[in-house]
């Protein structure tokens, strides 16, 4: 298989971070190559450089063994490299074809006049050769998250690349979505197109790609053959430590007095969640696992209130809580940590004001801030998960990803919850830091607080929680208690079974 | 770093001296206590409409109603007063409040866009205080204008008294009650506020009835100073009480900004009319120099923004 494309010492260097340094890889022909790597090892660094949108500070890239200087976009386009970034770009009231062909309309024009036939023909022809099957006149704000990818995908192809970059394309789909995409993928390949395939999730990265390029901290720490490493190899290189120094000691549940605090009784929400059945023990930690998109995510919110619960019943300490909206489930001390940070956090405003905002009602005095008491209580909890910011006044935009998830865990612990729902609390922070989240979790636990996870990586899955419940289609099909004492082999084999449905 | 903070915060001001400066150079008149008077008198109408507008672009709206509402609370004022005082304050404060919770509730439960919203509500008030007074007149009673307008030792005390207390009561509503920061938290993400257990749709609904509100009490005021109703003195409420807000440093989304910048900016904008009424310019022109200063300190403060961000990225 001969190499098309080769970058050669690449260098990448931002103000208080090395993002890349001295990455050399090569990819070739007909091959998927995955790019592994925690969050901040450079990956999507290396996408921005190679489609253009940032320039190295060093390094040579090469096409075909001829150097080549990528300025900018349109250059990478002109060198046959195409790429599906993460964040989804296709305007939602124009229609699949037009937005298929954004910014080259011109191409069907004659006289001045869009020939709107001749558009509709060559997007259903591009859709046609993926096998897709989606009207082309139908606007985008119809389509589901799976379908838009897939409609990224056609108008990157567009132009038929030969060196296709796919980065997290499968962060916002379902397990049939994946591998109808999986399907397109394969068929590029055996054309002899070069993938270049970015995920977190490493099942995914098993399944699709021949070789993988490890990054770390902004350096290749080796090129592998897939299919003679397992997957623990993979993470060891990743991590670059051992898992038993990343997940805090579970102090077996078994011998502890175990008093049911929160109960959900045969809760309902229409379309996604169907009689969900669910009891926590004060000072446990349950995780909430399954497919992405099954309804994990959708039953933290109906507890908090977030969404409509159409049946069913949550009880507190045995007795009826009505939990309608976040206010009131702020009173029943309930808490809801949300995967997206910029759902939890006002960037623009200070660490205090942020940390603050939930607990407003616990300092006052006739409406009036006691300003004394909230600085304290904001500097002690703020210290105590460790903070590392140049004072309380600093603006929350301005602190890495870290930081801003001790913000929004100092935030919600002032509102003292006996209850914590969060939704994949370390997901795209560093090995360090995650390391930290889930001494953090577990302390709470320690504590006497209860925790429900919802977790999609099988790392944190197997080391983190007490209790696993694995949700399909909305229901609860399968409960493994104390996983601690489980060999986790077996139990990764049954979790996956579960959420997938095979017996 | 402290200093260039310090300038930032209190730019508005810096700017207030030093066309206070340049027009006592350009007009001897300029020079007397007299003329600070009058701009203090003037600048309390606009002040308190300001407030309001304030709170209501924190949180990312805008109300296009307070003008008429001032109109129709002057006209209200001028017919009621003779009969009985106390009911002659009372009843425009009333409607105020009303106009301004109707406004609310439509923008926040029934989301209807604040534009069209209070645009219509400024039609509606505009239409109905016309209908009582089609044109300026009616009578406000000596006693009042003189509690709040007479001069002792040369000093406009109430307006200069009002002035001080609507400062300070707005910017510690801003900055030290749970309201003020629930304001903040609506304007900059009204989903991260929700998320946190903030009632948005009270926040919503309280900074919209807030702002008919003050908008009433400004009629009230200007009654006094008029010595009448004119349901269409508010006209030019809408444009400065905005100009106001976003010249003292409050950004149009929302989510920042305070409340002694746009003081700051209500003074510039009175000065500016004195000053050229005082220099015998066309009062025309005041119209496009506030136009250009606004559209400059927004231009000055993007460049500021932008390099910001690229210290950042």
């Amino acid at each position: 298989m001969s190499e098309i494309l080769k970058v050669d010492g690449i260098s990448k260097f931002f103000p208080g971070v090395q993002a890349l340094s001295k990455v050399t890889a090569s990819f070739s022909e007909g091959e998927v190559n995955a790019l592994v790597g925690e969050n901040g090892a450079g990956k999507s660094t290396l996408v921005f450089i190679l489609m253009g949108a940032l320039k190295p500070d060093a390094g040579k890239c090469f096409i075909k063994g001829n150097e080549v200087n990528i300025t900018g976009v349109h250059r990478a386009k002109e060198y046959g490299i195409g790429a599906v970034y993460q964040e989804p770009s296709l305007i939602d009231y124009l229609s699949v074809g037009e937005n298929i062909f954004l910014g080259e309309q011109g191409k069907f024009k004659y006289g001045g006049i869009l020939s709107y036939s001749k558009l509709y023909k060559a997007a259903e022809k591009i859709l046609n050769d993926l096998k897709v099957e989606i009207d082309v006149r139908q606007l985008v704000r119809f389509l589901n998250p799976a379908q838009r990818k897939l409609i990224e995908f056609a108008k990157m192809m567009r132009h038929n690349p030969n060196v296709i970059i796919l980065d997290e394309i499968t962060a916002a789909l379902d397990y049939e979505s994946v591998v109808k995409l999986f399907e397109i993928i394969r068929n590029k390949r055996d054309e002899g197109k070069t993938v270049i395939f970015i995920s977190h999730r490493l099942k995914e990265v098993f399944d699709i790609a021949d070789t993988a390029v490890v990054l770390k901290e902004g350096r290749v720490v080796k090129k592998l053959e897939l299919k003679d490493t397992t997957e623990e190899e993979l993470i060891n290189l990743m991590m670059g430590r051992k898992l038993s120094e990343i997940f805090p000691k579970r102090i077996s549940v078994a011998g502890k007095e175990k008093k049911v605090i929160f109960s959900i009784r045969n809760l309902t929400v229409k379309g996604k969640l169907e009689n969900i059945n669910l009891d926590i023990v004060k000072g446990e930690i349950v995780a909430l696992a399954g497919l992405k998109g099954h309804g994990q995510s959708e039953l933290l919110k109906a507890v908090f209130g977030l969404v409509h619960k159409s049946g069913g019943k949550i009880l507190i300490n045995n007795k009826e809580a009505t939990v309608n909206n976040p206010a009131e489930a702020k009173m029943e001390k309930i808490a809801f940590l949300s995967n997206r940070r910029d759902d939890e956090l006002c960037f623009t405003h200070s660490i205090r004001r942020n940390i603050a905002l939930s607990s407003l009602g616990k300092r006052q005095k006739a409406g009036f801030i006691i300003q004394s008491k909230e600085k304290k209580e904001v500097s002690d909890i703020s210290s105590k998960m460790n903070i590392i910011a140049p004072s309380l006044s600093t603006e929350v935009g301005n602190l890495s990803g870290g930081n801003k998830q001790k913000v929004v865990f100092s935030k919600w612990l002032l509102t003292q919850p006996d209850l914590l729902l969060c939704d994949e609390p370390a997901e795209g922070l560093d090995v360090g830091t995650k390391s930290e989240v889930y001494h953090i979790l577990r302390r709470l636990a320690d504590e006497g607080k209860s925790i429900l996870l919802v977790l999609s990586d099988m790392v944190e899955i197997l080391n983190l929680p007490d209790r696993v419940v694995v949700i399909r289609e909305g229901k609860i099909v399968e409960e493994f208690s104390d996983i601690g004492s489980e060999d986790s082999k077996m139990l990764e084999k049954k979790i996956l079974k579960a959420s997938v449905g095979v017996t | 770093m402290k200093t260039k903070k310090i300038v930032g915060e209190w730019y508005i001001y810096i700017l207030m001296i030093a066309i206070w400066i340049v027009a006592s150079l350009i007009t001897p008149y300029f020079r007397q206590m007299s003329i600070f008077m009058t701009i203090i008198v003037f600048s309390v109408p606009l002040a308190l409409t300001a407030l309001g507008q304030n709170l209501v672009i924190l949180t990312g709206r805008f109300d296009l109603s307070v003008g008429s509402i001032l109109g129709l609370s002057t006209v209200i004022a001028s017919e009621i007063m003779k009969h009985n005082l106390f009911i002659g304050i009372l009843l425009p404060l009333l409607l105020g409040v009303v106009i301004g919770f109707i406004n609310g509730i439509s923008v926040s439960k029934f989301r209807i866009d604040s534009f069209i919203m209070t645009f219509g509500m400024m039609a509606v008030c505009q239409g109905v205080g016309l209908l009582i007074r089609d044109y300026p007149g009616g009578f406000i009673p000596k006693g009042y204008v003189n509690f709040l307008l007479k001069e002792s030792w040369h000093i406009a005390l109430t307006p200069l008294l009002i002035l001080i207390v609507v400062l300070l009561v707005g910017e510690f509503v801003l900055k030290r009650t749970n309201f003020g920061r629930s304001v903040y938290a609506v304007g900059n993400n009204d989903v991260i506020a929700y998320r946190s257990g903030i009632n948005v749709t009270f926040i919503r609904t309280a900074v919209f009835t807030i702002s008919g509100f003050t908008a009433a009490m400004a009629g009230l005021f200007l009654s006094a100073v008029m010595a009448s109703g004119d349901a269409t003195v508010g006209a030019l409420y809408p444009l400065d009480s905005i100009t106001a807000v976003v010249m003292g440093g409050t950004i149009l989304a929302g989510g920042r900004g305070d409340y002694k910048g746009t003081i700051g900016a209500v003074l510039i904008l009175t000065s500016l009319a004195r000053i050229f009424n005082l220099a015998g310019v066309n009062i025309w022109y005041t119209y496009v120099a506030k136009g250009l200063l606004l559209l400059t300190i927004v231009a000055i403060r993007m460049f500021g923004v932008k390099e910001e961000k690229e210290v950042v990225a």
